[in-house]
């Protein structure tokens, strides 16, 4: 026992010789191309197992196929993304003010007669659709950009990480 | 961070305030400028009458000028509130 060799500091303790610790959580074979992390990101590619297929020969069609596996339910730590509902009412506000504005468009372009002028309500729409459809476009544009670069951050966020 | 969510929503609701304002000013005003010359087949209106109606058309245009960009704000503020929660919350899920 005397001649076990002092452990390298510089290296982590579970894979140097002589260590008694407890077992470390990694394969038999030691693989540089697997990180730890990829077992959240790639579940597909841990779930081509060795000895599953001589017991189930009628479900060999997912661990063979190139298509990725589905997830694995035994994957605790991975949940499918949750959609962003502030960002998808976000997207629908933005899409109804464009179609609005669109419709006062329409609206403006189709109409038969110029509107009379001793009718309010025919002045007052008159205003709606010559002052607010360029604001209802300009903003559901600006909206749709914002969704777009609500994304991009999203996936910048996902890349820093 | 929270009160910032509320200054955008109050601005929202002060601007779009602001602009049904305008807008329902702007129509009363092009409305009243218009009764001018409601009868004008059976009586000319005299020069001050034209220079009366000028003047309500010209307020009336000048608020139809800030119903656009208060429009705008309005519906911006409105917009930006779902796109900060939606960063929050990209933030939290992170």
């Amino acid at each position: 026992m005397a001649k076990r060799p002092a452990l390298d500091p510089r290296f982590d303790p579970r894979f140097q010789r002589g260590y008694d610790g407890p077992e470390p959580a990694v394969p038999e074979v030691p693989s540089t191309r697997e990180p730890a992390p990829p077992s959240t990101r790639e579940p597909g590619r841990r779930s081509t197992p060795e000895p599953e297929p001589p017991s189930t020969p009628g479900s060999a069609v997912p661990s063979t196929s190139a298509t990725p596996a589905p997830i694995e339910p035994d994957d605790a730590f991975w949940e499918p993304p949750r959609r962003n509902p502030f960002a998808i009412a976000l997207l629908i506000g933005s899409l109804a003010m464009i179609a609005v504005g669109l419709w006062l468009i329409w609206s403006v372009v189709t109409v038969s007669s110029y509107p009379d002028g001793y009718d309010r309500g025919a002045q007052a729409f008159g205003l709606v659709q010559q002052q607010l459809t360029p604001a209802l476009l300009i903003t559901g544009l600006l909206g749709v950009i914002g969704w777009f670069v609500l994304g991009a951050l999203a996936a910048s966020d996902r890349n820093r990480s | 961070m929270r009160w910032r969510l509320i200054v955008l929503g109050a601005l929202a609701v002060l601007l779009a305030i602001g602009c049904v304002l305008c807008a329902t000013g702007a129509v009363d005003l092009a409305y009243r400028a218009q009764q001018v010359f409601g009868d004008v087949t059976q009586t000319q209106p005299t020069l001050e009458q034209q220079d009366e109606s000028n003047r309500l058309y010209q307020e009336s245009f000048g608020l139809q000028l800030l119903t656009t960009p208060l429009a705008v704000g309005s519906l911006g503020s409105a917009l930006a509130v779902p796109l900060v929660l939606a960063r929050r919350w990209q933030l939290r899920e992170r």
